[in-house]
């Protein structure tokens, strides 16, 4: 037990460590809204609400969880490649680092439960502009960065081999801190920086389904309500001179999701995914600066196993995986058009230590943008790695 | 198997750290057109002009261990010096024949040619060089009959007069009475003269007088120093002037008050300016050298009524130095926090750099005049814009 505590406490602070995505984009709402779960979805495009494995824990579906053998530990990489481009400017980012982490236990009698946590939103942005004021040359920046994360407690049960059911408990938590600077050339005129600090709490669930009508054929569905997320907001003038705190709220939409498995053989697996979040619900305090988006994500999906022999040659008992994913971001741009996303994933799955871990990762194209018709494009290039550990623990040895 | 768990977590972790520290975060600036919000707040720029309010004043002056006295009138203030001397061994059983005071000027403002002899008034009483003050003299009755001098020498370098025979006559024969003395001042002048002399603590040039007597046919002369002096000087207040003034050495202190409400409580100030323009033609003795200039915060509400003079901070909030006709002083800081509320507004009061040491003035253009002269505050300032999340 006080493993599983050191093991814990350590993940938990890795992950609030996550560094932001560095776009633009993340400037819009409460920042880029986390879509890709883990690398096993990441590398068939997204695909998760109905896939079930006894290897991976879903943090999309808490009902897929059913299926787990033994204590399972899912630690997250991820890595992100961002090449902005726009009318006038460019720009080359990138960040990696832990992205959460599923610890799940078997209770039995087709029960689990389990604790993770994972970033839900994030913000990175970095703007300027350069002015003019009698005279005085000065540029004016912005800097913002933070995000949502959930700490999440699930449980899932199945009463029967063709359903089963599970319930998420999210406490989202986070901080946002904008950052505006007036830096004027003349070192006689002070600088200006106005930073506000927000933090955001609240609590939500989610409801997770799973049918399994036949062998090969599995469909879930998952759905999250609507939530209110109270702010607190400081405003620290470079004078130190800070306010009192300002209360405010930011919506998020509810979501809702449907997904399709399909075992066209043993070692065959289809998935898709379609998920609806009416982003144009989303309010901040009662307004939002940005027109929002509808956003309906649609993920395809294959995985292959090329032998299921465990005697097989190492390589072909990795699973390969590749998706397609499409959804429009949940902010239009200037004029009021769609900035749609795409992505090209591929993965694999390595299995370890007989079956019980996995090691999976999984890389991805994406395009969010257009160019001529945004007026901006980003060129994406995602690494996700996924580390399972599986362990028999809780049980009696003889 | 376990402990193959934490190590793999334990090796993990820390790789993921180092590639944190890898990740190029805060890239440079990209995205002006796409990133949207409400407000991107505001940067402005704002001339402030000095209310009508603004006031010229004297703070009331006493001192009676300075090197120096002051002694004479100027621009309405008077200053009047009392000095106390013994005449324990002088016999009274001579005859004086005369008593000539000797003072020794070390500067003088004003016109050295238009030197008068000042009035003297023989002093009633005993007093203390510390703790004189303009109302003690009027509360004690120090200041008795007026004496009837004849002048002596008067320029720039010596202030000397004959006292009464009768009246020196009667301290040499009152030899047993501990103080005497005698109280100088000048009638009140918009335009005479300011006398620096040297006090009886300045360790040289002390203020003496010549006992000049005889008994039969014995013709003596005996010099009594004074022993102790001090000058006096009560406050004045001079509303809406047509010019204030700042003086080194006599405390000449202008009021100024400009408001601050157009600025929002949340604006940073990048930089305030107090900008005041010099009438070169009344600046004394003359415009030269540089005149170093402090501004103290008054620290409580001051009403020009006559009745009082500003309280202030004993130290300087901002400093500059007058070059030329003109002062920029760079006054941010104490904008910021007016504007944020940190202080409130009182106004604040210019003065002289060094008002014990040095001694000259400048006259500035007030309020009353016309906006290119007027004192002013230029500030660059920026509000910021409202928060994306917070509750509008």
């Amino acid at each position: 037990m006080k493993r599983f505590y050191n093991i814990f406490i350590l993940l938990l602070v890795l992950t609030g460590t996550t560094v932001q995505a560095s776009s633009v984009l993340s400037s819009y709402g409460p920042g880029l809204y986390y879509r890709f779960p883990s690398a096993r979805a990441m590398g068939m495009g997204g695909a998760s609400i109905a896939v079930v494995d006894p290897t991976s824990v879903s943090r999309l579906n808490p009902a897929a969880n059913t299926r787990l053998s033994v204590t399972t530990v899912m630690l997250q990489f991820f890595y992100e490649g961002n090449q902005y481009s726009d009318a006038t400017s460019g720009a080359n980012t990138g960040y990696a680092n832990l992205d959460g982490f599923q610890f799940a236990v078997p209770l039995g009698n087709q029960m689990s439960a389990n604790i993770g946590m994972q970033p839900l939103t994030r913000m990175d942005y970095h703007v300027s502009l350069d002015k003019s004021l009698d005279g005085f040359d000065y540029t004016k920046r912005v800097q913002g960065e933070g995000g949502l994360n959930t700490l999440d407690i699930s449980f899932c049960w199945a009463p029967t081999h063709f359903f089963s059911f599970g319930l998420t408990g999210h406490y989202i938590f986070g901080r946002f801190k904008e950052t505006w600077w007036v830096e004027y050339e003349d070192p006689a005129i002070l600088k200006t920086r106005d930073v506000y600090s927000t933090n955001g709490s609240a609590v939500n669930f989610t409801l997770g389904f799973m049918f399994y009508p036949s062998e090969r054929l599995a469909f879930g569905a998952v759905y999250t309500p609507k939530k209110e997320i109270v702010n607190k907001t400081t405003f620290t003038p470079v004078f130190e001179y800070e306010t009192p705190k300002v209360d405010g709220y930011v919506t998020l939409p509810a979501s809702l999701g449907f997904g399709a498995q399909y075992l066209a053989a043993k070692n065959f697996r289809l998935a898709a995914d379609y998920e609806i979040q009416d982003w144009t619900e989303f309010e901040m305090s009662g307004r939002n600066p940005v027109d929002m988006a509808n956003v309906q994500r649609i993920s395809l999906g294959a995985e292959y196993k090329p032998s299921l022999d465990p005697l097989a040659a190492y390589f072909k008992k990795c699973t390969y995986r590749a998706g397609f994913a499409t959804l429009p971001f949940y902010g239009k741009d200037r004029d009021g058009d769609i900035i749609r996303e795409t992505w090209f994933t591929v993965g694999a799955g390595m299995p370890m230590f007989h079956g019980l871990s996995q090691v999976d990762i999984s890389i991805g194209f994406g395009r969010r943008g257009d160019l001529s018709k945004n007026g901006i494009k980003e060129d994406l290039f995602r690494v996700g790695v996924s580390i399972t550990g599986g362990e028999r623990w809780f049980l009696r040895r003889y | 198997m376990r402990g193959w768990t934490v190590r793999l977590l334990m090796t993990l972790s820390f790789g993921l750290m180092v590639l944190n520290g890898c990740t190029d975060k805060n890239g440079n600036p990209v995205g002006l057109d796409t990133f949207q919000r409400d407000q991107f707040g505001e940067e402005l720029s704002l001339t402030l002009y000095a209310a009508q309010s603004d006031t010229f004043y004297f703070n009331e002056l006493q001192s009676g261990l300075a090197p120096y006295l002051i002694l004479g009138s100027r621009h309405g203030r008077e200053f009047q010096s009392i000095h106390r001397l013994q005449v324990s061994d002088i016999p009274d059983s001579v005859v004086v024949d005369s008593a000539v005071v000797y003072l020794f000027v070390q500067q003088v403002l004003g016109d050295t040619l238009q030197m008068t002899p000042p009035d003297v008034w023989e002093v009633n009483g005993t007093w203390d060089e510390e703790e004189i003050t303009s109302q003690s003299i009027v509360n004690e009755a120090l200041q008795g009959g007026k004496l009837n001098i004849t002048p002596g020498i008067i320029n720039s370098d010596t202030l000397s007069f004959h006292l009464p025979v009768e009246f020196a006559q009667k301290w040499v024969n009152d030899s047993l009475e501990a103080d005497k003395g005698i109280m100088l001042s000048y009638p009140v002048s918009d335009d005479g003269n300011l006398l620096r002399i040297y006090a009886s603590d300045n360790g040289s040039a002390n203020g003496l007088i010549h006992f000049y007597t005889h008994k039969d046919t014995l013709f003596t002369e005996k010099r009594c120093f004074f022993l102790n002096d001090a000058y006096v000087s009560q406050y004045n207040i001079v509303q809406n002037p047509n010019r204030l003034w700042i003086h080194d050495g006599i405390t000449y202190r202008s009021f100024l008050e400009f408001d601050f409400s157009a600025i929002p409580e949340n604006a940073t100030i990048n930089y305030a300016e107090l900008n005041l323009w010099v009438d070169t033609l009344q600046s004394w003795p003359d415009n030269t050298p540089e005149l170093a200039v402090q501004a103290m915060r008054v620290t409580s509400e001051f009403t020009p009524n006559g009745e009082s003079v500003p309280e202030t901070t004993e130290e300087a909030i901002h400093s500059g130095l007058l070059a030329a006709d003109t002062l920029a002083m760079a006054i941010s800081t104490q904008v910021q926090a007016w504007t944020s509320s940190f202080q409130e507004n009182f106004g604040f009061v210019l003065a002289g750099g060094s008002e014990n040491s040095f001694w000259g003035a400048r006259s500035f253009f007030s309020a009353t005049a016309d906006s290119s002269l007027r004192p002013k505050i230029r500030v660059i300032y920026s509000i910021p814009p409202v928060s994306s999340t917070d509750d509008q």
